[in-house]
């Protein structure tokens, strides 16, 4: 289920997009990166943060991410000997805590991408 | 003495460099975090934004052809929220982060028992473990397809991707030597002791609070 999906083709400098986590058993989600370019030229660079705030008016604050400095990554064997497709996914779980969280991607070279973002 | 598990918190990412989880400490608190990284060469880096000194736990410990892991711990000196990175060296790859707070450690050196092990089947098992002191914390990691904690032992964190840590408190004066199990397939399984802290009463040395029927108002 995707529940989110923003593109941004040849967008450079950040995006962001903001959703809510209705309460409910704990339970994760999976962010995952949608690109023709981005497996194949290792030139290309995308950082992802996550941020996350529990009452409306709060701050976000970070809650997890991941810096990837490098693309070209398809064809290499990660966890469980499965072949990577070179598209990065970034994941965790939480506690079922109620939640609005806002997902911000900086680009520094353009390229065309997307993202979604998925609970499992 | 007497340990409480204050927060846990896992997050994984492939293929990328870092992976970043945020954890909330007070003061004093035993923050400790797992890792494990794509491929078996790699090193692993820990770093946070408040400034820890972070020392070694388990050190780097390899399984061959696949990948590393390691852990580190720290005593909180802020009571905030904090951004915790792991960074691995070479190529983008599978990297995950598991943290934890937990509140009750010995004023003292913390660390005690280490030890680490792999397994092409499971249930992933660790290594035994000698606590020291009693009222130890033991806290184990796995990599892999966990699917559940073993007997004993209480979830930690979950990267969402079927990796986990687990924990749980010893008795004082327990010194047996202590395994950590998983339910889950082939493993890469990191074992630690923690020493606790001796000043803090059990629970059970809280004067009980007695709760009473209110009175009924009488006309």
């Amino acid at each position: 289920m995707a529940a989110i999906q923003i593109v941004a083709e040849q967008m450079r400098g950040s995006a962001q997009v903001e959703r809510d986590i209705n309460a409910g058993p704990a339970r994760s989600f999976r962010l995952k990166m949608t690109s023709p370019t981005f497996p194949t030229d290792a030139s290309l660079q995308f950082q992802l943060d996550v941020l996350q705030r529990f009452h409306a008016g709060e701050e976000f604050v970070n809650w997890f991410g991941f810096g990837l400095t490098n693309g070209g990554a398809a064809g290499t064997v990660g966890k469980d000997g499965a072949v990577s497709d070179g598209l990065p996914v970034v994941g965790a779980s939480f506690d079922g805590r109620a939640r609005r969280i806002r997902v911000v991607a900086t680009v520094p070279t353009a390229f065309v991408w997307g993202l979604t973002i998925e609970e499992i | 003495m007497a340990w409480l598990a204050i927060e846990h918190e896992g997050a994984f990412g492939t293929p990328v460099s870092s992976v970043q989880i945020t954890l909330t400490p007070r003061v004093g608190d035993l923050i400790v975090v797992g890792s494990f990284g794509f491929v078996d060469t790699v090193d692993l880096t820990i770093a946070d934004d408040a400034g820890h000194t972070w020392s070694q736990a388990n050190p780097q410990h390899v399984r061959a052809g696949q990948d590393v892991g390691e852990s580190w711990y720290t005593r909180a000196t802020v009571s905030q929220l904090i951004t915790i990175t792991v960074t691995k060296s070479g190529a983008a790859q599978y990297l995950t982060v598991l943290g934890s707070v937990f509140r009750g450690a010995y004023n003292g050196t913390i660390l005690g028992d280490t030890d680490a092990s792999t397994g092409g089947a499971g249930p992933p098992t660790s290594p035994a473990v000698t606590p020291v002191a009693g009222g130890e914390l033991i806290w184990a990691a796995t990599l892999d397809a966990v699917t559940a904690v073993g007997s004993g032992y209480l979830k930690g964190a979950d990267d969402g991707d079927t990796d986990w840590s687990e924990y749980r408190f010893l008795a004082p004066g327990d010194v047996e030597n202590k395994i950590a199990t998983f339910v889950g397939g082939a493993y890469h399984v990191l074992i630690a002791t923690f020493r606790g802290d001796p000043e803090r009463p059990q629970y059970s040395d809280i004067p009980k609070v007695i709760l009473q029927k209110p009175h009924r108002l009488e006309a």
